[in-house]
């Protein structure tokens, strides 16, 4: 796996916290992209179109699945005003691995993976290999 | 009655006479009188079964309802406490990475956020403790308040906080009996009484009025501050939300889980919540209960 091939990566979390541990464990995997990140999962849909669909552009997205709107809804709604995502990748992280959810994931073509917390670079491997 | 129909049937049998007019009189008045009191019987037992029906469906409904919400409540509060531990066990991790590069800086702002997360987490856990011991209580709720006893233990439970604030408390309770858990009533006191004392302004000595009162069948408690004060409007959607801070908090120390507590307290025992709010004046809570008695 050529972890250089993402350009961009967003994490997507509503506790700082979370986003704070995550940032620094992806910046090992992936020193040369750019990592952004968000609180709200609301803000994102409203700029992912002008900000994320950029010719070239490779995103891996960290979305957690508990937030005010659930990470799966989140990409129903990204999905239903995008209509494609080609140069988009999603591991899902949650705090516990419950079997509906996992079912859920396979719904969606951009979800490579699903993380149980806390996020390490080995299960980010373990996800991409 | 049996035994004035036996002794009818058995002087005929032993007599081998026949029954007299007046004794089929007698017969057929007995028997009537026999038959309305096992209608009446009847519709009696049919009313009180219907009434009994509509009870139950009530109370089970009910507790449905209380089953749903700590429901929701022990599933968010699970998945809240596992996010907890698991950013601790990433803290951890992080700090001994650190740690071993001799980073002394970053190994700061790590112990930094290990203090707030565990600070957070106990707070969750106390809030749930809350939780747990009220629903006891609202099964023995009937007992007549001592108002006075209720008050000595608030301010005695946060004497630190009054003194070193120099704040003052006033108490307007209404002088009727009032039937309620004091239990409840403490917690959602000494919450709202903290915010205020807390979310103080600066060079304001704090005050704060609290008022119990009954009206029909519920208890009304106000808390009023004189505090900073915050935009109800823009806050109002996420005000009641786990570690929630409002935007003019932000500098005060705080875990965020008061407002949270009362919320679950409040819906629990079927009540609403209002605030009033205005920045730089005050703050008004006002919290209505369903009394039982």
């Amino acid at each position: 796996m050529d972890y250089s091939k993402y350009s961009t990566l967003l994490l997507v979390d509503d506790n700082e916290t979370t986003l704070f541990l995550n940032e620094d464990v992806v910046k090992d995997i992936f020193p040369t992209a750019e990592i952004i990140t968000y609180l709200n999962a609301e803000t994102l849909l409203n700029e992912f179109e002008s900000k994320f669909t950029t010719a070239g552009q490779q995103i891996l997205m960290f979305l957690d699945l508990n937030m005010d709107l659930s990470g799966y809804d989140f990409l129903q709604e990204l999905e239903d005003e995008l209509e494609s995502l080609p140069n988009l990748d999603v591991i899902i992280l949650t705090s516990s691995r419950l079997k509906r959810d996992v079912e859920r994931a396979n719904v969606f073509g951009c979800v490579k993976g699903y993380i149980e917390k806390p996020l390490t670079v080995e299960k980010i491997e373990a996800v991409l290999k | 009655m049996n035994r004035l129909l036996k002794n009818i049937f058995d002087k005929s049998f032993t007599t081998g006479e026949d029954f007299t007019k007046e004794q089929i009189n007698k017969f057929v008045s007995l028997l009537d009188h026999a038959f309305v009191t096992i209608e009446e019987d009847n519709s009696l037992y049919q009313r009180a079964d219907k009434i009994a029906a509509v009870e139950l469906e009530k109370m089970s409904k009910n507790l449905k309802d209380q089953n749903d919400l700590l429901d929701s409540f022990n599933h968010g509060l699970a998945h809240d406490i596992k996010n907890h531990t698991s950013n601790l066990t990433g803290l951890l991790w992080m700090l001994k990475k650190y740690k071993a590069k001799g980073d002394e800086e970053k190994v700061a702002e790590i112990i930094g956020k290990l203090e707030q997360s565990t600070e957070q987490l106990v707070a969750i856990v106390q809030g749930f403790l809350y939780l747990s011991r009220s629903e006891v209580d609202i099964k023995s709720n009937k007992e007549k308040l001592d108002v006075d006893a209720l008050q000595n233990s608030i301010l005695l439970e946060i004497d630190y906080l009054i003194r070193s604030k120099n704040a003052t408390i006033t108490f307007n309770f209404d002088n009727e009996p009032i039937f309620f858990s004091a239990h409840i009533l403490r917690i959602l006191m000494v919450n709202l009484i903290t915010n205020g004392i807390k979310y103080s302004r600066k060079e304001v000595q704090p005050e704060i009025i609290v008022g119990l009162s009954k009206s029909e069948n519920e208890l009304v408690l106000t808390v009023a501050d004189n505090g900073i004060g915050m935009d109800v409007e823009k806050e109002k959607s996420t005000l009641f939300n786990l570690y929630k801070r409002t935007k003019n908090a932000e500098a005060i120390t705080g875990e965020g889980v008061g407002l949270f507590v009362i919320k679950k307290i409040v819906d629990l025992n079927n009540g609403t919540i209002q605030i009033k709010s205005e920045i730089g004046v005050g703050t008004q809570f006002r919290i209505t209960l369903k009394s039982t008695n």
